[in-house]
């Protein structure tokens, strides 16, 4: 018998499993199979659950048989960040200080996950804690981007990001602070969303700046990232911070005409530092929008160049925050010589933790320490607050932000990760809409000498559907989706 | 010459607090980089904040507590947390002496 042609989508997957013509079996082996294939290439996961995918998908596929159909991921392989916590395998934020951590619980978007029938194939690497924009601080080796793989995948949710991008899954989660969905989304050409903060539920998710950190999809299109966080998003009494909003049914969005929507261009978002090749592809990506209907209105958002300041001093303090918990008692394969519990802790942080960790544990007890805390702390709160009411300003002029993801597009394996400061300025443009605790969502807009460019855009507050509608009707006219090759 | 930002000092007095042990080479490289990292963030020194207060909350959400009941659907038994601990002894999580 010959193979299904295998959906490459979520929405043609969803189709093909109800008429039967391939089973969540199929789907698992294919992705099974493609992991393997790109893995020795790309490195996009730390660990892959092949036994419990089979075994998953068969009983999904007996529910099938059944006439259950739990919801519209039933049947369906995704991959998940390893900072987010699974009852299936480990999971270890990509840090040698929880190399044996196995969570006793599934984070709320897992549990969300399941209950809309999804099976888990595996974790993706990062950034370890989440801190980076490359991956190439992951304690387990840095994931390769796949169009170029002597280019990073972007980051924190590099291995994400590449695990959609190869083809290996329809759908990934990732975790966005200052930038890692959108950035490696545009990195390796596929959508990614960071939803408003509180938007979705964090419990399970192993923290890095509690202000800022929120879960997202990454999907091949932008009608799977609205089916993704029609599954994802919800109050949860576990998570103090999200929101009781009712849950738009978002993918009712992805359609209509861009007519009567106003798009801002802030003219910072094309300032110096950012390449010409991304400013002429984004521009290319404006004009197309205005040609559907949209007006286009150049804005200005003065305090854009302070955001980097800003959202690095204060998820860097949060994060020193955070990290105390990490005591490697239990789950790094650390010795000891250390005779006191203090100097133990001395020890094994500074075994346990990289490079990137410890700079973010030193700048953040540094800003937050008597003398420090309110030149840097307190003045970067401020400013957030300044920042977050320009956008208000600027909403009341426009339905939709716009402008590239990254300054530039997948930049060299080792070319930053010696230089933190240029490593942080990759950043530049994901971070405003991070501190402002907006939604944000990358949609690939075309390419610059052969690697592909991210358009974003941003809503205001829990209008996510804004999001959906923009870039769904753009994608629709100028589909820029394509499949690497190994 | 303009004054240091942060010095090999105040890393050490730094990473005493963050409960860091770091090497003479990592004491020197942290001095150097986040120096060169405070001075470009120093922009946020000459807004104007004067009035404004700090931010607490981004997007109008409030905390919601829950109710202060258990909720067993997250509790594991005893048996199923030692089964995740990476070394058990005798029904108990193993960990290394920190006491001589």
């Amino acid at each position: 018998m010959a193979s299904p042609v295998l959906p490459n989508t979520l929405v043609a997957a969803r189709a093909a499993l109800d008429k039967q013509e391939v089973s969540a079996a199929d789907l698992v082996e294919e992705a099974l199979t493609t992991i393997a294939q790109w893995e020795p290439t790309l490195h996009a996961f730390l660990e892959v659950f092949a036994g419990h995918a089979r075994t998953a998908a068969t009983a999904s596929d007996k529910q099938r048989a059944q006439g259950t159909v739990l919801g519209p991921l039933h049947g369906v392989p995704v991959a998940i960040k390893d900072l987010i916590c699974t009852t299936e395998g480990h999971t270890t934020a990509a840090s040698k200080i929880l190399q044996n951590f196995m969570a006793p619980y599934d984070a709320t978007v897992i549990t969300h996950l399941k209950k809309a029938g999804a099976i888990l194939i595996g974790k993706t690497n990062l950034d370890e804690f989440a801190m980076g924009s490359s991956t190439e601080y992951s304690a387990y080796g840095p994931t390769h981007n796949p169009w170029q793989p002597a280019r990073v995948a972007g980051g924190s949710s590099g291995g994400s990001a590449a695990a959609v991008a190869s083809g290996s899954v329809l759908a990934a989660l990732g975790t966005d602070t200052g930038g890692s969905i959108r950035q490696p989304a545009s990195f390796c050409g596929v959508v990614g969303l960071k939803p408003t903060y509180g938007r979705v539920s964090r419990f399970g998710v192993i923290a890095y700046g509690s202000s800022l950190d929120q879960v997202g999809p990454f999907t091949r299109t932008v009608q799977d990232a609205a089916i993704m966080l029609s599954v994802l998003a919800g109050h949860d009494s576990q998570d103090a911070t999200s929101s009781p909003l009712p849950v738009p049914a978002y993918e009712t969005f992805c359609h209509g005409s861009l007519k009567g929507i106003k798009v801002g261009v802030p003219q910072e978002f094309f300032a110096e530092g950012v390449s010409p090749e991304v400013t002429t592809v984004v521009k290319a990506a404006i004009a197309a929008l205005a040609d559907q209907g949209a007006t286009i209105i150049n804005l200005s958002l003065p305090l854009t160049p302070a955001a980097i300041a800003v959202y690095y001093l204060i998820a860097k303090a949060e994060a020193s925050t955070n990290l105390a918990r990490f005591d490697a008692l239990r789950y790094a394969p650390v010795s000891l010589s250390s005779h006191s519990l203090v100097e133990h802790y001395l020890e094994v942080r500074g075994q346990g933790f990289g490079a990137e960790v410890k700079r973010a544990i030193l700048m953040g007890s540094y800003a937050l320490s008597a003398g420090y805390y309110e030149a840097w702390y307190q003045q970067a709160s401020r400013v957030r607050m300044l920042i977050r009411r320009e956008y208000e300003e600027a909403f009341k002029e426009v339905d939709v932000v716009v402008g590239p993801v990254a300054p530039e597009t997948a930049f060299t394996l080792g070319s930053k990760v010696d230089d933190p400061l240029a490593m942080y300025l990759s950043d530049a443009l994901t971070v405003p809409l991070s501190v402002a605790g907006l939604p944000a969502l990358s949609v690939p807009c075309g390419f610059a000498s052969s690697l592909p460019v991210g358009l974003q855009i941003a809503a205001p507050h829990f209008k996510e559907e804004r999001l959906f509608h923009v870039a769904s009707v753009y994608e629709q006219a100028h589909n820029w989706w394509q499949q690497p090759r190994l | 010459m303009t004054h240091a930002l942060i010095t090999t000092e105040t890393v050490r007095r730094t990473a005493t607090l963050g409960r860091l042990a770091l090497t003479e080479a990592e004491i020197r490289d942290a001095a150097l980089k986040l120096e060169g990292i405070l001075k470009h963030f120093s922009l946020i020194q000459k807004i104007d904040t004067q009035g404004v207060p700090q931010a607490s909350d981004m997007s109008g959400l409030h905390n919601i507590a829950r109710a202060d009941v258990p909720r067993s659907d997250y509790l594991s038994s005893a048996t199923r947390l030692l089964e995740l601990a990476p070394r058990v002894t005798r029904a108990h999580v193993h960990v290394q002496a920190v006491f001589e």
